[in-house]
C-alpha cells in the first residue's frame, strides 16, 4: 500500500507540469495585448516596446514559460499588471475566505449528505427516503445565488441571527468565523449536499443487495456490524463524489462571494480577467489547479487505504 | 471404493428415521402478486431433515429450491414476496414469515451459497470476517478470536492459515473462498448447514474437495447438511436421502439408493436419464422435453404432466403426495403402474463395484 501511495504521489509531477503549461499557454492564446492595456491606446511604439521588454513579452514562449515557472516554484507568481502588489500576497489575502466557505459547504455535504443518503438507501421507499429524494431534487435545482439572497433576507435582514455580508478571518475566533461562514456555506453547498445524498443513497442501495450482505445476515450478525460492512464498501464511490464536489465548489464560489460581499478568489478572478491582468489570472488558476490536484490526491490515497483491490 | 457407495450403505442401514427430526418444514409457501393474481413459486412444500442427516434437494433451475433454503432462514426479502408456513427446529416451532427465524441464523442453522466470489465482503480481510462470526457466538477477546479464526481456517483445510487470515477474498482462489465461507458458516457450530449449490461455481477437482470437506464436517461434528443442487451427481456423492422438487412442490422423497436405482416419479427418472455418464460417449444426451413452467404457469393438475411421457387423463387432476413403493413418498397418481428406470451403481463416478 505504501508503495502504491508513493507511486501515486509521483504522478503529481507530470500533472502539475501539464497544468502549468496549459495555464501559461491558454492566456497567451487570448487576443489582446497587455502592453497596450497598460500604456493606453495612444502610446508610441517605442513605449509599447519598452513595456514589452519590462514584462519579457518579447522573449520566446518557452523562455517566458521557463521564467514564469521557475519563479512560481519559489512562490513568486510575479506582480500584478494592474497594481504593483505581489500576486502571491494578493492570493494569500483572498484565499482564506474562499477556502472557508468551500470547506464549510463540503463539511455540510459530508455531515448531512452521507448520513441522509445512507438512511435513504438502507430504507429505500420509506418516508425518510422519499423526503430525502424530494429535498435533494430541490437542492440540485435551486440556483445558489437565489438561495443566498433568500438566506440573507430571512436570517440576516428579518431575523437578525447572522450577518448579511462580509467575512471574518479564523484568527478572530472560531465562533465569529462560523457566523460569517454559515449562510454562504449553505448557499454554496446546497447542491453538493443534495448530490452527496443521492450518490450515497444509490451506493448503499447497490451494496445492500450484494451477496455478502446476505451472508452477514445469514450468519446472524447484528445490523450494527452489517452497517460497518456497507459503510466501508460505499466509501470509494462516496469519496469520489465528495472529491468532485470539492473541486466543483472551489469553482462555484464566485457567485456566492458576490452575493455575500466576500472578497475571495472568485471575485479576484473575475476582476483580473476583465482587467486583462494576465499574471494574476495565471497565478490564481495555478493555485486552483494545485488545490484540485491536492483534493484528487487525497481522494486517490483514500481509495487505496479503503479498498484493498485498488492497492 | 467410492464414497457415494458408502452413503448408500449407511442410509440403508439407518433407514429407520429418528422419531423426531431435527427440522421439519410444513407448508412452506412463497407468494407474490403479479397482474393482480397471486403466484406461488414455492407452494405448500413440506419435508424434514433428521439429526446428522445429509439431505439432497434436487431440481432444475427455477424449481424453487434456492428460494426454499433462503426462506428457511428468513432471508427472502425481495419486495412483494410473501412467505408463509411453519418450521419446527429442535422441538420449537417458528412462523416462516416472521423475524423470529433470526434467532436460528448462524447459531442453529447456517448457509453457504453458490458464489464464493461475491459471498464474502471484498474490503475486509478473511480473518476479520471469520472473527466477527466467531465473536458473535462466543465472547472472546480479539486475540483469542484471532487464534480461533486461524484454527477454524485450518479446520476447513486451508494451508498456511496464519497468512491467509490477513488476506482479502480477492487474493484467494474460488475453492479457498468457499472453504472460508464454510468456516464462517460453521463458526457458531450450527446443527444444520444449508448448502445452496456450493460447488456449482467451482471446477470439478475443487468440487470434490469441498464435498469431502462437507462430509467430514458432517461426520466429525454431527452437523446435518441440506445440499441444494441441480446436479444429481453432486447429491449422489454426498447425500443419504433425496428430496426432488419440481415447480415449487416436492415430487419425490426417497433414500439416495432408491432415488437412483428405482425412481418413483417420472421427473426424477428424467433427471437421472439426463445425467451424462461414462460409456455414454457418442450417444445423444437425453434431455427432458420443455422447461420448468414459470411460477403461476404450471398446469392445474400434475405440474409435470405437460413434459411427462407417461401422462394420461388422470394427471390433469391435482396431485397429492402418496407413499411410494420404495418407502418414501411420491406425487404421482400413476406411480404404482409405472416401472421407471434408474441407474445402476454410482452414477457420479465409476459403475458400481
Amino acid at each position: 500500500m505504501f508503495r502504491s501511495i508513493v507511486k501515486r504521489l509521483l504522478t503529481v509531477v507530470p500533472t502539475l507540469l501539464l497544468a502549468s503549461i496549459v495555464t501559461f499557454g491558454l492566456l497567451k492564446l487570448i487576443p489582446g495585448d497587455p502592453a497596450t492595456v497598460i500604456a493606453g491606446d495612444n502610446a508610441t511604439p517605442a513605449r509599447l516596446a519598452e513595456i514589452r521588454g519590462q514584462l519579457h513579452l518579447d522573449e520566446s514562449l518557452p523562455q517566458q514559460y521557463g521564467r514564469w515557472a521557475s519563479h512560481a516554484i519559489r512562490g513568486d507568481l510575479g506582480t500584478s499588471l494592474y497594481s504593483t502588489t505581489k500576486i502571491a500576497t494578493t492570493i494569500q489575502a483572498r484565499l482564506p475566505a474562499t477556502l472557508q466557505i468551500t470547506l464549510g459547504a463540503l463539511l455540510l455535504s459530508v455531515l448531512i449528505g452521507i448520513p441522509l443518503g445512507f438512511i435513504a438507501g438502507w430504507r429505500s421507499d420509506s418516508a425518510i427516503d422519499k423526503a430525502a429524494r424530494t429535498i435533494s431534487t430541490v437542492g440540485i435545482g435551486i440556483p445558489n445565488f437565489w438561495l443566498g439572497m433568500l438566506l440573507v433576507t430571512v436570517f440576516a435582514l428579518k431575523l437578525h441571527w447572522l450577518p448579511a455580508v462580509g467575512f471574518h478571518g479564523i484568527t478572530g475566533g472560531l465562533g465569529q468565523t462560523a457566523k460569517y461562514v454559515v449562510l454562504p456555506a449553505i448557499a454554496l453547498g446546497a447542491a453538493s449536499i443534495a448530490e452527496t445524498t443521492r450518490q450515497t443513497r444509490s451506493a448503499v442501495l447497490e451494496v445492500r443487495n450484494k451477496d455478502f450482505v446476505r451472508t452477514l445476515r445469514a450468519i446472524g450478525l447484528p445490523n450494527r456490524t452489517i452497517f460497518k460492512h456497507v459503510a466501508k464498501n460505499i466509501a470509494v464511490p462516496v469519496f469520489t463524489v465528495v472529491g468532485l464536489q470539492a473541486s466543483r465548489l472551489l469553482g462555484a464560489t464566485v457567485i456566492v462571494e458576490a452575493v455575500f460581499g466576500i472578497n475571495g478568489i472568485g471575485s479576484l478572478v473575475v476582476d483580473s480577467v476583465s482587467r486583462r491582468d494576465y499574471p494574476m489570472v495565471q497565478g490564481v488558476v495555478l493555485v486552483m489547479a494545485l488545490l484540485i490536484l491536492f483534493v484528487n490526491l487525497v481522494v486517490d490515497i483514500t481509495y487505496r487505504i479503503v479498498d484493498p483491490r485498488i492497492r | 471404493m467410492s464414497s457415494a457407495i458408502d452413503g448408500v450403505g449407511r442410509s440403508a442401514a439407518s433407514s429407520a428415521a429418528p422419531k423426531t427430526p431435527l427440522l421439519r418444514v410444513e407448508g412452506l409457501t412463497v407468494a407474490f402478486r403479479k397482474d393482480g393474481r397471486e403466484v406461488r413459486p414455492v407452494e405448500n412444500l413440506s419435508f424434514q431433515i433428521g439429526h446428522h442427516e445429509r439431505l439432497g434437494m434436487v431440481g432444475e433451475s427455477g424449481s424453487g429450491k434456492s428460494l426454499t433454503s433462503l426462506a428457511m432462514l428468513g432471508l427472502v426479502d425481495a419486495p412483494g414476496l410473501h412467505v408463509s408456513g411453519a418450521l419446527e427446529f429442535d422441538g420449537r416451532t417458528y412462523d416462516l414469515g416472521s423475524e423470529a427465524l433470526r434467532r436460528l441464523r448462524g447459531d442453529e442453522i447456517s448457509i453457504i451459497f453458490q458464489e464464493p466470489m461475491t459471498a464474502l465482503d471484498p474490503v475486509f480481510t478473511v480473518g476479520h470476517q471469520l472473527r466477527e462470526a466467531i465473536r458473535r457466538h462466543r465472547s472472546v477477546s480479539r486475540g483469542e478470536g484471532k487464534r480461533l479464526a486461524i484454527e477454524a481456517l485450518a479446520g476447513v483445510g486451508i494451508p498456511d492459515p496464519g497468512r491467509r487470515y490477513a488476506e482479502y477474498p480477492h487474493q484467494l482462489s474460488g475453492g479457498m473462498r468457499q472453504r472460508v465461507m464454510i468456516a464462517i458458516a460453521i463458526a457458531c457450530e450450527p446443527k444444520l448447514l444449508l448448502a445452496d449449490e456450493p460447488t456449482t461455481a467451482l471446477d470439478v477437482t475443487t468440487q470434490a474437495q469441498i464435498l469431502d470437506l462437507l462430509r467430514e464436517l458432517n461426520e466429525s461434528r454431527g452437523m446435518a447438511i441440506m445440499l441444494v443442487s441441480h446436479d444429481l451427481g453432486v447429491i449422489a456423492d454426498l447425500c443419504d436421502r433425496v428430496v426432488c422438487v419440481y415447480a415449487g412442490e416436492v415430487v419425490e422423497d426417497a433414500s439416495l439408493e432408491m432415488a437412483l436405482r428405482a425412481p418413483s416419479h417420472p421427473y426424477l427418472e428424467g433427471l437421472l436419464k439426463a445425467m451424462p455418464r461414462v460409456g455414454s460417449r457418442g450417444t445423444q444426451l437425453y434431455a427432458i422435453p420443455g422447461s420448468v413452467p414459470a411460477p403461476g404457469a404450471a398446469p392445474r393438475g400434475c405440474h409435470f404432466a405437460s413434459r411427462c411421457s407417461y401422462a394420461e387423463d388422470v394427471c390433469a387432476e391435482p396431485q397429492v403426495l402418496l407413499p411410494s413403493r420404495t418407502g418414501g413418498s411420491v406425487r404421482c397418481v400413476r406411480h404404482g403402474e409405472l416401472d421407471l428406470v434408474g441407474v445402476s451403481g454410482d452414477p457420479h463416478r465409476s459403475p458400481a463395484s
